[in-house]
């Protein structure tokens, strides 16, 4: 138990945010901002670590990324001084960024939040993407909810070859 | 032989045991009611506690279990969304656990438009806001349902107007556009006072017309609903909102609430 203790004690005196993008780490930058490999012009955007940690696992972005620390709420009093946008900005300029992909929540909330950082961009020249929405790799459709259907169905897509 | 315990304390302690049968012998409380839901707070790893605007029962809250966890719940699970929840409880004053099926999804019709989604955002804040728990509130409730179905209807906005007029008329200060305050004249009304929240008439409201609302066309008969007219609808009713429901309950509007109506009011500046 006083091994545990003391491992937990020492990873939270040297677990704290990245300063640029508030991912964990134990140094003061994380390893994928200090990362020369990775594409400078290009910063998704996430609400939290665990959005970060899933995207990663995919392997299929070499970006940066943002946390901002949550979504704007109206109920839960959450607007735009309580999230990092200042700092998502400071860095669009620093690095000269051409493209920001929003990877916010399917909510009310989550997509309101990226509206608002898209009309917050609008005159710094970037392209602002969001990610797609509907079904899922593997999805059955009779196992899937109305709104993912919905969704699915507006944002439907021509099939490469057809005319 | 008790005299000295006194009265009170045997009926302390029966009422207690009373309780404690009562308790033990209860059933488990339980309905099924069509609801909007207005908020969800996570609670723990996985689960939330929702605050829903139900048909029969008003503002009510209750417990989702595993709300952030199961793949269905969490499409079913957001604000403006319409479900029918089951509710249980043990004793019908506590929160309680709600299964939750989603009827219509709000989500679809408005990703894509930042003024829907404001406007969403606003109702589920001012019905959460202003509400008492527990109240039957079931015009409203139809109401917000009818608002939320005609999302896709080219007169949205207007109908949020009317939503936030039938709001305010719930609430017990309803507007009244159907005479003048001063002469009590049908005629050529065009314009509400910003105190008693009545119509006034052209000819009536003449010295006073700067420190009155120009009613808006599509409240008067006319087809005018655009940013415009809009705005003007939404800075009157924001008015009444502040001064009649907020301020005496020390609030100000939500924040989305003043957002919404910024946007409109952008939108009609750039025509």
């Amino acid at each position: 138990m006083l091994d545990l203790a003391r491992a937990l004690e020492q990873t939270a005196s040297i677990i704290n945010p990245c300063v640029k993008c508030h991912n964990l780490t134990s140094e003061a930058v994380c390893d994928i901002c200090q990362n020369p490999d990775r594409d400078r012009l290009s910063i998704c955007v996430v609400r939290d670590v665990s959005d970060l940690w899933a995207l990663e696992r995919t392997r299929a972005y070499r970006g940066l990324y943002h946390i901002l620390g949550g979504v704007l709420s109206a109920i839960d009093g959450i607007g735009p001084d309580q999230l990092d946008l200042a700092g998502l900005k400071a860095r669009i300029d620093e690095y000269g960024c051409t493209e920001v992909i929003l990877a916010l929540g399917a909510t009310v909330d989550g997509q309101a939040t990226s509206h608002y950082i898209t009309e917050m961009l609008k005159d710094r020249g970037v392209s602002v993407s969001r990610l797609a929405q509907g079904v899922p790799v593997g999805g059955e459709l009779d196992y899937m909810d109305d709104g993912t259907l919905i969704t699915a169905l507006r944002a439907r897509g021509k099939m490469a070859g057809s005319s | 032989m008790f005299d000295h315990i006194g009265k009170t304390f045997w009926e302390t302690k029966l009422s207690g045991l009373w309780a404690r049968i009562g308790h033990n012998t209860n059933t488990m409380e339980n309905w099924t009611d069509q609801a909007i839901i207005l908020n969800i707070r996570p609670h723990g790893e996985s689960a939330a506690v929702v605050r829903v605007l139900t048909r029969a029962r008003g503002k009510h809250a209750g417990y989702v279990h595993r709300a952030r966890a199961s793949g269905a719940l969490r499409g079913s699970l957001d604000i403006g969304n319409m479900v029918t929840l089951g509710w249980a409880s043990r004793a019908e004053d506590q929160l309680g656990t709600y299964t939750v099926e989603l009827d219509q999804p709000v989500g679809p019709y408005v990703f894509d438009d930042q003024r829907k989604l404001l406007c969403v955002q606003s109702l589920c804040a001012l019905l959460d806001a202003v509400l008492p728990e527990r109240e039957k509130h079931a015009a409203l409730y139809e109401g917000s349902a009818a608002f939320l179905a005609a999302l896709d209807s080219p007169h949205w906005m207007a109908i949020y107007v009317m939503w936030e007029m039938a709001l305010l008329a719930e609430l017990g200060f309803g507007l009244d556009l159907s005479c003048c305050a001063v002469s009590g004249t049908t005629e050529d009304l065009v314009y509400i006072s910003p105190k008693s929240g009545r119509a006034v008439s052209r000819a009536e409201g003449a010295l006073y017309k700067d420190k009155l609302f120009l009613i808006p066309d599509f409240l008067n008969g006319g087809g005018d609903d655009g940013a415009e007219q809009i705005g003007l609808a939404l800075r009157m009713t924001a008015h009444f909102l502040r001064k009649r429901v907020f301020e005496p309950i020390n609030q100000d509007l939500p924040e989305v609430r003043r957002m919404f109506e910024e946007k409109l009011l952008g939108m009609a500046q750039a025509l």
